[in-house]
């Protein structure tokens, strides 16, 4: 694997488009260990993600890694996603969740304010691996 | 397909606890997925035909993953080999 020199110029671009209100989901995990660990991601950049042992540790962990997502997205050429429409989600709408989240502990946040969610993989089941869940708000930050 | 990447693909469908960087980036990459650096802790993950399947992953090669991590690569590579077999027949026909 080379070490890649990453461009200046794309690299601002991929901050700046960072920088925008992304969804943030967040999923505790437990390691082998019995280790608490919480995984951070955004649903609009499918696979980006990042884990920490603490919410904060990881999402400062997902600030980098979006950076690293989108200048990728850039340097080959693809759209790079918008933020998704806060209206969408907080008017009960589907938000798509991995299926390897069911049975954890969910929380989304959207424009600061943070929903919970239970997965049920009973829940509007759209396939295997693209399951998509009603999110409710239970609390505002 | 080297028969060792095919075990390490069976052994992430059937346990994604205990795993580490390294051996994501081996699975990844045994399966034709691109890895990049990116500018810190981070590498990238993307398959260079199917450009949606993409991924981050820690670089810390100590540190064991969350289940998720690993729940998406199977998710990507199944896609992968999914989008090239639906190529081949594809290519079959014409």
């Amino acid at each position: 694997m080379e070490k890649n020199q990453m461009n200046p110029e794309l690299l601002t671009k991929a901050k700046q488009l960072a920088a925008r209100d992304y969804t943030v989901i967040i999923t505790e995990d437990t390691l082998s260990d019995g280790g608490k660990i919480y995984v951070v991601e955004h649903p609009e950049l499918p696979g980006c993600m990042a884990q920490g042992t603490t919410i904060a540790a990881a999402q400062e962990e997902l600030a980098e890694a979006t950076v690293d997502y989108i200048y990728y997205l850039l340097e080959d050429g693809l759209d790079v996603p918008d933020p998704l429409n806060s209206r969408t989600v907080t008017g009960g709408n589907n938000v798509p969740v991995e299926s390897s989240a069911v049975g954890m502990n969910v929380h989304v946040t959207i424009h600061g304010a943070t929903f919970q969610m239970d997965v049920d993989a009973d829940t509007d089941e759209d396939d295997a691996l693209g399951l998509k869940y009603s999110v409710l708000p239970t609390s505002s930050t | 397909m080297p028969r060792k990447v095919e075990k390490l693909l069976d052994r992430a469908r059937q346990t994604k606890a205990g795993w580490k960087s390294a051996e994501l980036l081996t699975l990844y990459s045994g399966f034709g997925f691109t890895i990049r650096e990116g500018s810190g802790s981070h590498k990238v993950i993307s398959h260079p035909q199917f450009t949606h399947l993409r991924a981050t992953v820690p670089d810390h090669p100590s540190n064991e993953l969350s289940k998720k991590y690993i729940a998406v690569a199977v998710k990507n590579i199944e896609e992968a080999i999914r989008l090239e077999e639906a190529n081949g027949e594809e290519s079959d026909e014409s």
